[in-house]
């Protein structure tokens, strides 16, 4: 039996296009929006193309299907959803269709949208086994579509669909059984897809987790996977309903602009420059975004829609068919002039030039002086990034925003992803917010790991919550401690002349850890408890001060009532040792702020508004003070305080400390549950 | 016994151990409220981390000091139901404020300005509860009033054996959470 087959990938969205020829008849599979490359090999092994199968809508590309329709007169084949209205032959689950001497059988295959099908195929002289299966993004190599998109609230319930029909319906096909699906390595549509094509059903029950895994493990690696939803993928969704729409420009119809009349005319639209990163940070044109030729297709998405007037600017000028197929392939169809003669002319012709940097890995640089910015996924940055990295994805444009206007801008950045890209993108965009010292990390985090330099794993509360900032550490080498001293006042005289301006800044800063090790801090609370009974006979507490205090202005407000009450006829509120000692603590914990670069005045903590937004700061104050009152009620019924029974009553191995400890914790962790 | 009975003197060593405690507190970033919350949440064991470590040096030096008879000890009386009913308030305020007497005052050095607040709700709740002091006198305090009781001696073993034994448990302890 004669049969042709072939795979035609398209770059940049790593989508497969499958042509399969039998006795004359073309049939396409998930066709792109360009369809000139499939009418080209079809023509050439003498195919008609009939049929064009579609096994879901498609998220992250603009389909071909009516295109191909229209220029081959062919029938699109489809399942049965509502969503392929536009098929001309709409299958039911198990139903088939014979073309040539092969057999198609439709198999619904929901979970990664709901109208998504698989086609089995059969050949008539061989039909008792499948030979190959095309799963569009329900089963990929390695991987499964991922199961967020139809609504990201439902990605387990989507999960354990689809879970359940890749066991039930594409499984019993047989280990023989080819797989061919419509997305290979780096799409957006899956999380870890294999780098290779060619696979079979019985090879990846060896190893793919939706056949490793039981179906909550399944669901739950489906909820991990956390795969940024572009925004593009909308306009996809509403294009492809019809089949997808045929390309409404012509790629010779782009205008080339001199620079001067670029300059002029870019100021309607964005500037995208396609030139690699280390050309981008040597010089640019001002605010224009740097988007590598081949993720064009999946980051100019980010930035652009269709209406977004675009110009370009291109390493090579045989670079403007890609660039614009790329674009117009997720629907980025306002292309409006490429910069004539490159960014060289650009140069030649005076125009301003921006410049950032670059730094490599093998370059020493320290976190106290520079911020270090991880834009890639949030998953690769739980798998390992650099210590004191913050994290923000650098499609969410306006997550780039908030970050950079809580950064110092007077402080350096570094722009960090897998190996110079993305974050060459992310270092155009705090330019454009105002940053001037912007530096890429080039190489990212695969010459980090080249070089076997120290990385940090998982998910650290510290610094994964989105508005975190390194640390501000004093350095080792400060000079002697008086000097030390003076820096902290002028610091701290700075800080109180900018403090409108930073505010952010420095509410972040102090959202970070301790400077110094638990054990060191705890160790030396322990002698200092030590010290305050062998020197002074008294444990360390706090909470006695705050009832002294309240006895103090009780005295002047109604001091005979005051000293009827039972507790202050026990305690009588004069300023006392634990008095002054509290005092103390405030004194000693603004030297101790000072000292580390910590001390910011601010109001309600980075971590409430972090998780409850900044419209419920109200609610915190009001919190706070009903917090402060059941404390005090509660440390004088059970006579002390987290200080008073916590360390000092429990290191005396007082049964009332561990009981009372013990109660502070479990109201605590309880409590917490409804806050948070 | 070094005892300094002048009261200047006295209150000059408040202020400076009150200085080295907040000094402390602010290092160790227990004053900061996210470490604080972190820990309720059993996300960031920081808090439990500096208060074992505290706990084991302490219990180890001062038992020692207590039996070369160099200082005498505070045990603070165990009155079951207000210890376990004010625990449990007290935890409760605990996490709506994120803070603790000592650890909010340090907050508020480090230039977290609502820390006021807290305070202020402190020195409130303070008054509140001497308010009620004569009938929860009469009342809690007496259920289950115990008097000042120590581990070893309800356990009824040796001080100095429940020491080294309670200090290997504490390390064994610390040693697992600097694993997590």
């Amino acid at each position: 039996m004669c049969m042709f087959f072939q795979r035609i990938k398209t770059p940049g969205i790593a989508h497969n296009a499958y042509l399969i020829g039998s006795e004359g008849i073309g049939i396409v599979i998930d066709p792109r929006r360009d369809v000139d490359e499939y009418l080209e090999i079809a023509g050439k092994n003498k195919l008609q193309i009939k049929y064009v199968l579609e096994t879901h809508r498609q998220e992250d590309f603009v389909l071909g299907s009516a295109s191909l329709r229209r220029l081959t007169d062919s029938k699109i084949v489809s399942g049965k959803h509502p969503y392929f209205a536009h098929s001309d032959i709409r299958l039911k689950d198990n139903e088939i269709i014979n073309i040539g001497s092969l057999t198609f059988m439709c198999l619904d295959t929901p979970g990664h949208t709901p109208e998504s099908v698989s086609f089995a195929v059969y050949m008539k002289d061989k039909p008792e086994k499948a030979w190959a299966v095309f799963t569009g993004d329900a089963l990929f190599i390695g991987e499964t579509g991922r199961t967020d998109l139809p609504d990201p609230n439902k990605t387990a319930e989507n999960a354990a669909i689809l879970y359940e029909c890749i066991h039930n319906k594409i499984l019993p096909l047989g280990d023989q059984t080819l797989l061919y699906p419509a997305h290979g390595s780096g799409s957006v549509c899956g999380g870890k897809i294999a780098e290779y094509d060619e696979s079979t059903l019985g090879f990846e029950r060896t190893y793919n987790p939706v056949f490793i895994s039981s179906k909550e493990q399944f669901i739950r690696h489906k909820l991990d996977e956390r795969i940024p939803r572009p925004p593009y993928f909308t306009l996809m969704e509403k294009l492809n309903l019809k089949g997808g729409i045929a390309l409404s420009q012509q790629v010779e119809a782009i205008p080339c602009l001199l620079p001067k009349d670029f300059s002029n005319e870019a100021r309607k639209g964005i500037v995208i420059d396609s030139r690699l990163p280390e050309a981008f940070a040597g010089g640019h044109i001002p605010n224009s975004y740097s988007i590598w030729l081949e993720g064009l297709p999946v980051f100019g998405g980010w930035i652009a829609n269709e209406r977004t007037p675009v110009f370009l600017v291109l390493e090579r000028p045989e670079d403007l068919k890609k660039a614009y197929l790329h674009l117009s392939r997720i629907g980025v169809d306002n292309l409006r002039g490429v910069l004539s003669g490159g960014f060289e002319k650009w140069r030649d012709a005076g125009q301003p030039i921006e410049v950032s940097g670059t730094i490599s890995c093998s370059n020493a640089f320290d976190s106290a002086k520079m911020t270090l910015l991880d834009v890639r996924e949030i998953t690769e940055y739980e798998e390992g990034h650099i210590n004191d990295a913050k994290h923000a994805y650098v499609g969410f444009i306006n997550h780039i925003k908030d970050i950079s206007k809580r950064l110092n801008p007077r402080k350096p950045v570094i722009v960090m992803c897998g190996v110079g890209h993305r974050a060459s993108l992310a270092a155009s965009m705090l330019l454009r917010f105002g940053f001037k010292r912007v530096y890429n990390l080039i190489g990212g985090i695969t010459a980090w790991k080249e070089l076997k330099k120290p990385l940090v794993n998982g998910p650290d509360i510290k610094r994964t919550l989105d508005f975190k900032i390194i640390q501000k550490r004093v350095s080792k080498e400060s000079p002697v401690k008086a000097a030390r001293i003076k820096a902290g006042l002028a610091t701290l005289a700075s800080l109180m002349i900018t403090q409108s301006v930073h505010a952010a800044t420095n509410a972040e800063l102090a959202n970070t850890g301790g400077a110094w090790s638990p054990y060191i801090v705890g160790g030396l609370i322990g002698l200092l408890l030590c010290l305050t009974l062998y020197f002074s006979d008294k444990p360390v507490g706090a909470s006695s001060a705050y009832a002294t205090l309240a006895g103090l202005i009780g005295k002047k407000i109604a001091p005979k009532h005051t000293e009827k009450l039972i507790y202050y006829q026990e305690h009588p509120p004069k300023l006392n040792w634990e008095f002054i000692f509290v005092l103390a603590v405030i004194l000693g914990s603004f030297l101790a702020a000072l000292s580390g670069g910590e001390f910011f005045l601010h109001g309600v903590p980075q971590f409430w508004i972090d998780h409850h937004g900044t419209n419920n700061q109200a609610k915190y104050i009001v919190m706070s003070f009903i917090g402060g009152i059941l404390m005090a009620l509660g440390s004088r019924m059970a006579d002390g305080c987290t200080s008073g029974h916590g360390i000092s009553g429990t290191a005396q191995l007082g049964v009332s400390s561990w009981i009372a400890v013990t109660c502070f914790f479990i109201g605590g962790v309880l409590t917490i549950r409804l806050i948070y | 016994m070094t005892q300094i009975s002048k009261p200047f003197n006295k209150n000059l060593l408040a202020m400076v151990f009150g200085v080295f405690f907040g000094f402390l507190l602010q290092k160790g970033g227990v004053a900061k409220y996210n470490i604080l919350v972190g820990q309720l949440l059993l996300h960031d064991f920081t808090v439990v981390k500096v208060m074992l470590t505290a706990i084991l040096v302490a219990m180890l030096g001062l038992y020692f000091l207590h039996i070369n008879g160099k200082v005498k000890f505070h045990i603070k009386p165990t009155k079951t139901a207000s210890n376990i009913l004010g625990g449990l308030i007290f935890g409760v305020g605990f996490a709506l404020a994120g803070y603790c007497p000592g650890t909010g005052a340090a907050a508020l050095g480090q230039g977290d300005l609502l820390a006021i607040v807290f305070m202020l709700g402190l020195v409130g709740g303070s008054y509140i509860f001497a308010e009620l002091s004569g009938f929860t006198k009469k009342t809690i305090d007496t259920w289950g009033d115990k008097g000042k009781l120590t581990l070893p001696a309800v356990l009824g073993v040796g001080t100095k054996k429940f020491v080294i034994v309670f200090a290997t448990i504490l390390s064994i302890l610390l040693f697992f959470l600097s694993r997590v």
